[in-house]
């Protein structure tokens, strides 16, 4: 929206920022949003997919407040990333990595296209990943028709795991002393 | 001695929160812009060593705050409707309100409603002048990152989504035990 307001909007879709329970009870009391079904969530995720938008959402295993799904033109994050103004990971936590199967890979170079921070470069045949960039979002691997993109798990995060809910998260993040300490 | 301004009061109080406002002028316009003087004063009451979320009751933010009850909780409440406050029960079952956290809710309620109005495009321009690349950094430099990006739909490997199934978008969405949706717009 900062971007439409500022007359610099893309074609992607912008009612894509789920909020659950008591976020959603919040959102819908004070009219800033709407109401959905948990059928229309799904569809708007699935939508979300098929337009190459990037998921996100708090970095735990249960109990997650929220759920949007970003372009890399107009998003304050993945646009940053993107355009290489912030250090991929100095924003969100990123637990995968793009890789490439050589045999199966047929060298159509759509995942280029597909890729939301332009990550991916063809060199000769074959797709080449940065690896410092790569946000392993996955939107490259479901728009490769031949199955050659896969996602890894980061070998520098092996063993790193999302926090295992909303509370004991940002008590760390407290522990930590926060952001601006 | 000389009292600082009560919007870099506010702004210095955002910054101590978990997920914390850096402060500068830039931030001070968008508090200036938004918050009256009484209403910055009653922000500066609510606690910043909370989890998102979480709200304080009356109780706890009267405490600090030297307002009659009624005309406090009037304030609170028109600062929630504005999307100024995030507003909740309390873990005692209570009303109560919290401080917008970075990335949560601010700057995300000027735009959820995806209005076009005149509060909207300034709040645009001013936001887009404070969240510039330094400051976008500096707000989510925690260690433990708030958010994390998630691969979409079945792109992971089968065995590693048997053993990690909530690093899967889709898992999450068909899985977790929501009782309520909603959706806004994105900021």
């Amino acid at each position: 929206m900062i971007a439409r307001l500022r007359g610099m909007g893309c074609a992607h879709p912008t009612e894509v920022c789920i909020k659950f329970d008591e976020v959603a009870q919040y959102v819908i009391d004070r009219k800033l949003g709407k109401q959905i079904t948990r059928g229309e969530a799904r569809e708007i995720i699935k939508q979300s997919e098929e337009d190459g938008l990037v998921h996100f959402v708090d970095n735990a295993i249960g109990d997650i407040k929220h759920n949007c799904n970003c372009c890399g033109c107009a998003c304050w994050n993945v646009g940053s990333i993107k355009r290489r103004k912030i250090p991929r990971d100095a924003l969100m936590a990123t637990y995968f990595i793009r890789k490439t199967d050589t045999d199966e890979c047929t060298g159509c170079g759509e995942c280029v296209e597909a890729c939301p921070v332009d990550a991916i470069t063809m060199e000769g045949d074959f797709p080449m990943v940065d690896e410092d960039w790569c946000i392993g979002c996955g939107v490259c691997v479901d728009k490769c028709s031949s199955e050659a993109a896969k996602l890894k798990l980061r070998p520098d995060k092996r063993g790193q795991l999302p926090i295992s809910n909303f509370r004991e998260l940002h008590e760390r993040i407290l522990s930590e002393g926060g952001a601006c300490k | 001695m000389e009292t600082k301004d009560i919007y870099t009061q506010l702004a210095d109080h955002l910054s101590t929160l978990g997920m914390g406002y850096p402060p500068n002028e830039d931030l001070e316009e968008i508090l200036r812009a938004n918050f009256s003087p009484l209403e910055a004063k009653v922000a500066l009451a609510i606690p910043t060593r909370v989890i998102p979320l979480q709200p304080a009751g009356i109780d706890e933010i009267i405490s600090t705050v030297n307002l009659p009850r009624a005309k406090l909780e009037d304030i609170l409440e028109d600062l929630s409707q504005r999307g100024l406050l995030y507003s909740g029960n309390t873990v005692n079952g209570g009303k109560g309100y919290a401080l917008q956290q970075v990335g949560f809710s601010f700057p995300q309620t000027f735009f959820w409603k995806g209005e076009d109005a005149p509060h909207a495009r300034n709040m645009a321009n001013l936001v887009a002048k404070y969240f510039n690349r330094k400051v976008t950094q500096k707000a989510y430099a925690t260690e433990t990152k708030a958010f994390r990006y998630i691969p979409v739909g079945k792109t992971i490997e089968p065995d590693i989504q048997a053993v990690y199934p909530y690093h899967m978008m889709e898992a999450l969405s068909r899985k977790q035990p929501y009782s309520l949706y909603a959706i806004a717009l994105v900021a």
